[in-house]
């Protein structure tokens, strides 16, 4: 067998070895996380997860459905090219710019505005979320700037306003709607705690707490101006997380969606 | 702030891609997350198992529309993230004028006498 086939080979098992590990992980993330919510709906760790699974059906039906899509040739064809060209362009990049550097660093690159370069980077990622407390003294930044109104429809009431505005120790709620009789529900939240670091895999700017007349506790979540998200709090009392439910984005005509 | 129960529906075949890639188009998610947003757009009227979404997602991935990265959560899990690649938006955009032509079509059957 030729040397180049003998390679192809070798480098298609580990691709094959690599999609299966892949697929198994990801697969193997939904049950957990399928598992987890039904713990904190209350159900036991073992049934949880028996639900879990008996839920989503059959994993392997689901890995072989997506195995017989298969990798179509032509598209392995063309990542090929392109990989060539990536390469090739990276060569010939890394040689140019090596030798315009060596004229520019002189003059711009040795004066980084680090306050010490000769430590290592840490990577964004790995440091934690953590933002100052504000407070009358020390408002956000953003005070002014931050106006939402999300038109939410419950079936528990005709039509529902959330209105967030940002005020000067903080942010504030307001909940407006009516009830099937068609009576006012009007409520006001302010914000229980601002710029607290709760990760969420995205850098949250505030937190608001709401408790809910029915006992529920909810909390709003303004990750940026353009997203905000609810959680819930879990309701099993072992579990001590929460967990978003909603999220809205804002879109190009500045309406939620 | 509980979404009602609805009446659950069949999706229309191949209108998951669409509505997977118009979900994708506001922000890169995860695979439950990406049902979650469904779920929470459509209050509950459609609530996509995994059945059914995964096979679509390395379906989309395998024509170039999504891209999959892998990343790590606070929790320490791996999970796949997908995000709309530019292919992908040219294919929503297509997907979404078929949709408008279809649901004008059937509006026309159904209004006429």
């Amino acid at each position: 067998m030729p040397l180049l086939t003998k390679v192809a080979n070798w480098k298609s098992i580990f691709r094959r070895r690599r999609i299966e590990k892949d697929l198994n992980d990801e697969l193997s993330a939904y049950v957990d996380e399928l598992t987890e919510r039904k713990i904190e709906a209350g159900l036991d760790a073992n049934i949880a997860r028996q639900a879990a699974l008996q839920e989503i059906g059959s994993l392997e039906a689901i890995k072989d459905q997506i195995r017989r899509q298969g990798i179509r040739p032509s598209r392995v064809r063309v990542a090929g090219a392109i990989a060539c060209a990536i390469t090739l362009s990276f060569a010939v990049g890394v040689a140019v710019s090596s030798d315009v550097l060596r004229w520019i660093d002189p003059l711009i690159i040795s004066a980084l505005p680090l306050r010490a370069p000769q430590e290592p980077a840490q990577s964004p990622a790995r440091v934690p979320i953590s933002y100052p407390e504000f407070g009358p003294d020390n408002p956000p930044p953003w005070v002014g700037i931050w106006h939402f109104q999300i038109p939410y429809s419950d079936p528990g009431t005709l039509r529902e306003t959330l209105t967030i505005r940002a005020v000067p120790n903080g942010i504030q709620l307001t909940r407006d709607a009516l009830d099937l009789n068609r009576k006012r529900i009007y409520e006001d939240y302010t914000a229980a705690y601002v710029g607290k670091p709760i990760a969420f895999g995205n850098p949250i700017r505030a937190t608001i707490k709401i408790q809910s007349r029915g006992g529920d506790v909810h909390q709003l979540i303004v990750v940026d101006r353009n997203t905000l998200m609810f959680a819930r709090k879990c309701g099993n009392p072992e579990c001590n997380r929460w967990r978003t439910t909603d999220t809205y984005f804002k879109d190009n005509t500045n309406g939620w969606r | 702030m509980t979404v009602g129960k609805r009446q659950k529906m069949e999706l229309l075949r191949g209108t998951l891609d669409l509505l997977i890639l118009r979900t994708l188009e506001l922000k890169p998610l995860h695979g439950i997350a990406i049902a979650d947003r469904i779920r929470q757009v459509t209050k509950g009227t459609f609530d996509v198992q995994a059945g059914s979404l995964f096979p679509a997602l390395h379906r989309l991935e395998q024509e170039g529309g999504i891209q999959g990265e892998w990343t790590t959560t606070d929790e320490n899990r791996r999970i796949k993230s997908y995000t709309l690649t530019s292919e992908g938006r040219k294919q929503l955009s297509a997907e979404k004028r078929v949709w408008e032509r279809i649901v004008v079509a059937v509006g026309q059957v159904l209004e006429s006498n």
